[in-house]
């Protein structure tokens, strides 16, 4: 005999509901367990346990009966959308995928319901099935900022640039300012080519306006003389693992050989670098918000910022603004401009060397690039319309020519091909490989709106040809600057034209730069001590 | 003193604006702020007159006072005084060179005077020393919008609604501007204008909350709104409708915003039942007259174009509201229910990015009166002069802001693959140095000569502008925004239009066109089969020749004017929907009505 002797089932339930209703969530729970011990399959019992646990919180529990309340109330949109969910926060998207598929198919399609289904979309990496999913919630509640935020991030999987730049674009509209998501608004017009420059302007100036509290700058006391060494702060933005590796640590290094203090503020989110140099020391700066940053930054009294991010989704230049040390630079991944006066672009004093490469510890060439084909570096996480355009061109008249591009990821290439298709591109002409041993003599093209410099580096030392369109946007001129400190301004193109042509020219006659090599060497690319002596200079100099 | 200031800073915030004049009159006169804030409130209750008699008597006492000159400025310029304005704004400037709201004013001024160079100088120099400052973002955007430079356009617009997250008619501008960039989509198009609609009508809701008798074969009261009843385009599409529709079936209802009526008003008028002018009234006093003429049927003409009555149709005001004409995309009012278009501007897709319903007529979406004085067609392959065949001469006489950077994409192939061409763009913006020159420099890209360019300004009077036509040979569409009426014109003129067909409405006006009068050959897909057209007309005279003595005669008989073709299917179509509300309405009103319903759907159902 227990408590619930003589209760009938139909009781035990109504008694539920009352428990349920009056917040009574552990009698809820008792009374369902009753009925579900006398019948396992009480669609009812189940549901309502069901929602006992997820409005008490207890999702483990929840979810553990989730599916069998499901499969017993398959109309109960309760049960099947809060399931989908509880799949989702377990990273079980197929079980998700299959919930909401059936509420869709019953009901009709709804935001919320799209929504989620988009987001298990994500988790199964169907990214061209998320986009549908969100630009369809969009179409329901255009001010869901969520799903926007949610399909920007979808099109950059799936290297859409130009359709997440107007969905950034809708997001800032959205939302009321967000200086993370205006920077990264402006990050990626700008390495798209999807504004002038003097929008460009207008909108970081804008942003430093909007975002940057005025007359709250630091003082700054220490002054900076050329006979001592210096405290130098690097702000390391988003930058790829050879940028890393064969520009900027080997310079760090270098300074820090030199007998400066360094101290390494690192925003990637992905790993930490373990340097055990004495003078130089790595914090984790990823999750600190601006504000803390800032403070931190200050404490450490920096001679010299030098910031290696600029504007984007990671940007500091709200702490930049501040003023952090006396003297700020941005170098190397910016866009080329900066919301804060307080910012110097480094390359404006750096002239002509504004660069070194160490050409070591490089991965292994996977293969070589075939005969009659063109190389393409910059296109792991896709390429906007503009240089596809461009490329369909050039290919259009090199007939039996084929594309190697260095993006390797299924959806990055799969996007590639069908855009490439819509300039009478075949999938034939299409290759993929992240490493390729050049040749003397091989025909290299970078991206035109956002060249990969140490990309492109590399490829000039092992004696390709490597042209470059030069744009009004400074990620759009990194390359040209490398051909001209190497004395290579004939394949530098001021115009599309032009670049189509000589890439016609090039590809056909397979011409090797016999010079190059030489042009390398001399030119001090590869002379990392000299870079060091030169760029430390610059910042010592008032 | 300052307990004095904020007391009537305070009634004039909250709109009490003959109150704070009357504190004023009151206040001590040497009160440094007084005659600034007398100005203000003045121009605040729009008394033009008295503000500017003020402002005269203020300036003559010389004043010194940055403040006071800059508001005598404002109204000297609002009372048409411009001169003195300017000349008041260029010291101001001058003295006051970190003021980024006195450069702001000074090149709003000049833009509204159409010194579109200088205005957008000033302008300029107003961000450089405030990024932030929203009016010369958006005056600046009007600019580049109105000069051709919409991509420049859009991305100050969308710094304006930054800025001001809550004001939306900036998103009703990006929303408007964006059918001119080939970079806009359907679907952006769509969310964009939804996204306005969700921020300045958060409440908007389809259905209607009004009561009308709902019989469906009533004579219906028809409204049409319209700021353009006036020499504007609208008015060759809306007049042949107004005299061809049948009385005993619709009273027309006219609610003219036209700021300046002219002869053409006055024709319009003639051919509606009841006028009303509403040119000065606000919204919520439209409402109340369009309510009280207990309409059925509200047909907007504006959509987000400048002087739009969204305000108003999103208050559902008639049973039935319908979006036509005057815009070439969705409004994003769920309160608007219809949206005239035919099948080929909009062909059916599983999802049209639409918030209204679209109605497709079979006969097309537009109605054509041409001018009656027009002038004669005159066509010759030879010169006139040397009796020589001369170079082909393409034109385009459509609006700057819709020659797009694919526009030039196009016209630039067009002229390589015609060698010895030229084109001829006439329009008055081209009077400004900045406008000509980015025109030039934008064919100069593409590798055309300016050479090959004539650059024409003109405010010609309409016979004037429509015998231009018989100086050139082929006319040119622009993409994504086509010419309606000049194409049409062109057309009527004896001239072959060649058009680049989109996905979006505005992309397929002239396609539409060109359908009726057998001419879809001249639509094309691609900017090279464009050029490619563009050679084969050249090459082809005796096509030229033959269109040039035919095409008015083919027209005449083609639906595009057939008045009253087009009037009955309007009505059938406005009837039809009118019948489906009724059967809607009495569903909702339940069993008493269930004999009416049955016989009123047999009576659609035979009827349709």
């Amino acid at each position: 005999m227990n408590e619930f002797s003589g209760k009938s089932i139909k009781r035990l339930l109504r008694q539920a509901i009352r428990a349920l209703r009056t917040n009574q969530h552990d009698d809820a729970i008792r009374f369902t367990n009753e009925v579900i011990a006398r019948q396992p399959d009480n669609a009812r019992a189940l549901a309502l346990q069901f929602t006992t646990y997820y409005k008490s919180e207890q999702m483990e529990k929840a979810h553990r009966i989730g599916d069998s309340a499901a499969e017993l109330n398959p109309a109960s949109q309760y049960i099947l959308n809060n399931q989908a969910c509880l799949h989702l926060g377990l990273r079980k998207p197929e079980k998700a995928d299959k919930l909401l598929n059936n509420l869709i198919d019953q009901y009709g399609e709804t935001a919320q319901w799209l929504y989620n289904l988009g987001l298990a979309k994500i988790q199964l990496e169907k990214y061209e099935s998320a986009v549908e999913c969100f630009n369809k919630v969009i179409n329901i509640e255009p001010g869901h900022h969520k799903a926007v935020l949610q399909l920007s991030s979808a099109q950059i999987k799936l290297g859409l640039h130009e359709d997440a730049t107007h969905s950034l674009n809708l997001l800032r509209l959205i939302t009321e300012n967000q200086p993370k998501i205006n920077a990264c608004y402006i990050h990626h017009a700008i390495l798209n080519n999807l504004i002038s420059k003097e929008s460009a302007e207008r909108e970081t100036a804008m942003w430093g306006s909007q975002f940057i509290p005025r007359n709250k700058e630091y003082s700054h006391s220490n002054t900076i003389e050329n006979d001592f060494s210096l405290k130098i702060g690097f702000i390391i933005g988003p930058v790829s693992s050879l940028d890393w590796m064969a520009m900027i640590k080997p310079l760090i290094d270098e300074l820090a050989a030199m007998g400066n203090d360094i101290i390494i503020y690192w925003h990637r989110a992905n790993f930490l670098p373990i340097i055990r140099t004495k003078n130089i020391s790595v914090i984790n700066s990823h999750n600190d918000n601006d504000a803390d940053f800032a403070r931190k930054v200050k404490k450490d009294n920096n001679n010299v910022i030098v910031d290696i991010g600029g504007m984007g989704l990671q940007t500091r230049e709200r702490p930049l603004g501040l003023r952090l040390a006396k003297k700020q630079y941005g170098w190397l991944l910016h866009t080329g401009l900066y919301s804060t006066k307080h910012v110097e672009i480094l390359e404006n004093r750096l002239g002509e060397r504004a660069f070194a490469f160490m050409s070591k510890k490089q991965a292994k060439p996977t293969e070589t690039l075939p005969k009659s084909t063109i190389a393409a570096i910059g296109c792991q996480s896709g390429l906007p319309v503009e240089t596809i355009e461009t490329w369909s061109k050039i290919l259009q008249q090199l007939p039996r020519t084929a594309l190697m591009m260095d993006a390797i990821k299924p959806a990055i290439q799969h996007q590639l091909i069908k855009r490439f298709k819509q300039f009478d591109i075949s999938d034939k002409r299409l290759k993929f490989s992240e490493h390729i041993h050049w040749q003397p003599g091989n025909l290299v093209l970078d991206n035109l709106t956002n060249n990969s410099l140490s990309l492109a580096i590399n490829a000039l030392i092992q004696g390709v040809n490597l042209i470059t369109l030069q744009g009004n946007l400074f990620p759009a001129q990194r390359t040209a600057k490398v051909l001209q400190l190497t004395g290579n301004d004939q394949w530098i193109c001021l115009d599309k034209q032009h670049y189509i042509e000589l890439a016609v020219k090039l590809a056909k006659s397979k011409t090797k730069n016999k010079q190059l090599d030489s042009q390398i060497q001399a030119c001090g690319l590869l002379d990392m001590p000299a870079f060091a002596r030169h760029f430390h200079t610059q910042l010592l100099d008032e | 003193m300052d307990k004095q200031l904020s007391s009537i800073q305070d009634l004039i915030e909250g709109g009490e604006l003959e109150k704070a004049l009357d504190e004023l009159k009151r206040s001590n006169t040497t009160a440094p702020w007084r005659d600034s804030l007398y100005l203000r409130c003045l121009r605040m209750l729009n008394r033009g007159q008295e503000a500017l008699k003020f402002a005269k008597q203020l300036y003559s006492t010389k004043p010194t006072d940055t403040e006071q000159l800059r508001f005598i400025a404002i109204v000297f310029s609002e009372q048409n005084e411009f001169k003195t304005a300017d000349k008041l704004f260029k010291k101001l400037c001058l003295e006051n060179p970190l003021n980024a709201d006195i450069h702001s004013e000074y090149g709003t001024i000049l833009s509204s005077n159409g010194q579109l160079d200088n205005a957008e100088i000033y302008l300029k120099k107003s961000l450089d020393i405030h990024p932030s400052n929203v009016n010369a973002h958006s005056q600046l955007a009007r600019i580049y919008c109105r000069t051709g430079r919409v991509q420049e356009g859009l991305n100050s617009f969308q710094r304006a609604a930054i800025l001001e997250p809550n004001k939306a008619h900036h998103l009703q501008r990006i929303a408007y501007w964006s059918n001119y960039s080939e970079l806009t989509t359907q679907q952006s198009n769509f969310q964009m204008a939804r996204l306005w609609a969700s921020k300045a009508y958060p409440e908007n809701q389809s259905g209607s909350n009004t009561w009308r008798d709902a019989n469906p074969d009533k004579p219906l009261k028809i409204g049409f709104v319209s700021a353009d009843f006036c020499a504007h385009a609208v008015s060759f599409f809306i007049t042949p409708l107004l005299k061809n529709l049948d009385r005993n079936a619709f009273q027309v209802f006219a609610f003219s915003d036209v700021k300046k009526p002219d002869h053409i008003t006055e024709q319009i008028k003639m051919n509606c039942d009841v006028w009303h002018d509403s040119s000065r009234q606000t919204d919520k006093a439209l409402s109340a007259q369009i309510g009280a003429s207990q309409l059925d049927i509200l047909v907007d003409l504006g959509g987000h174009t400048a002087s739009n009555r969204m305000g108003v149709f999103s208050q559902h005001l008639a049973p039935i509201q319908i979006s036509w004409l005057g815009y070439p995309s969705t409004t994003g009012l769920k309160s608007i229910n219809y949206r005239i278009t035919d099948d080929i501007a909009d062909p059916p897709t599983t999802f049209d990015y639409y918030s209204e319903e679209l109605i497709r007529l079979s006969c097309g979406f537009l109605c054509y009166q041409p001018l009656n004085s027009s002038p004669d067609i005159i066509y010759s392959t030879q010169n006139k002069q040397s009796d020589k065949k001369r170079s082909i001469r393409f034109a385009s006489f459509n609006n700057l802001a819709k020659i797009s950077p694919l526009t030039f994409d196009a016209w630039s192939a067009a002229l390589k693959k015609v060698p010895h061409s030229t084109l001829y763009i006439k329009r008055q913006q081209l009077i400004n140095k900045t406008t000509k020159k980015y025109i030039i420099d934008q064919f100069k890209k593409r590798g055309i000569d300016k050479k090959r360019l004539i650059l024409k300004t003109s405010k010609a009077k309409i016979e004037q502008h429509l015998a231009e036509y018989n100086s050139i040979d082929i006319a040119l569409d622009t993409s994504p925004y086509n010419g309606t009426t000049t194409t049409l014109e062109a057309l009527w003129m004896g001239r072959p239009v060649i058009s680049l067909s989109g996905k979006t409405h505005a992309s397929r006006v002239s396609s539409s066109i060109l359908h009726r009068l057998d001419l879809d050959d001249l639509v094309t897909y691609s900017i090279d089969e464009f050029a490619d057209k563009a050679k084969e007309l050249s090459n082809d005279k005796k096509r030229l020749t033959k269109i040039a003595n035919t095409i008015r005669q083919t027209m005449k008989e083609s639906a595009l004017l057939d008045h009253a073709l087009f009037s009955r299917r309007f009505e059938q179509a406005i009837r039809g929907k009118w019948r489906q509300w009724c059967l809607e309405r009495n569903k909702e009103h339940g069993i008493e009505n269930k004999e009416k319903i049955i016989g009123d759907s047999e009576h659609v159902s035979e009827r349709v």
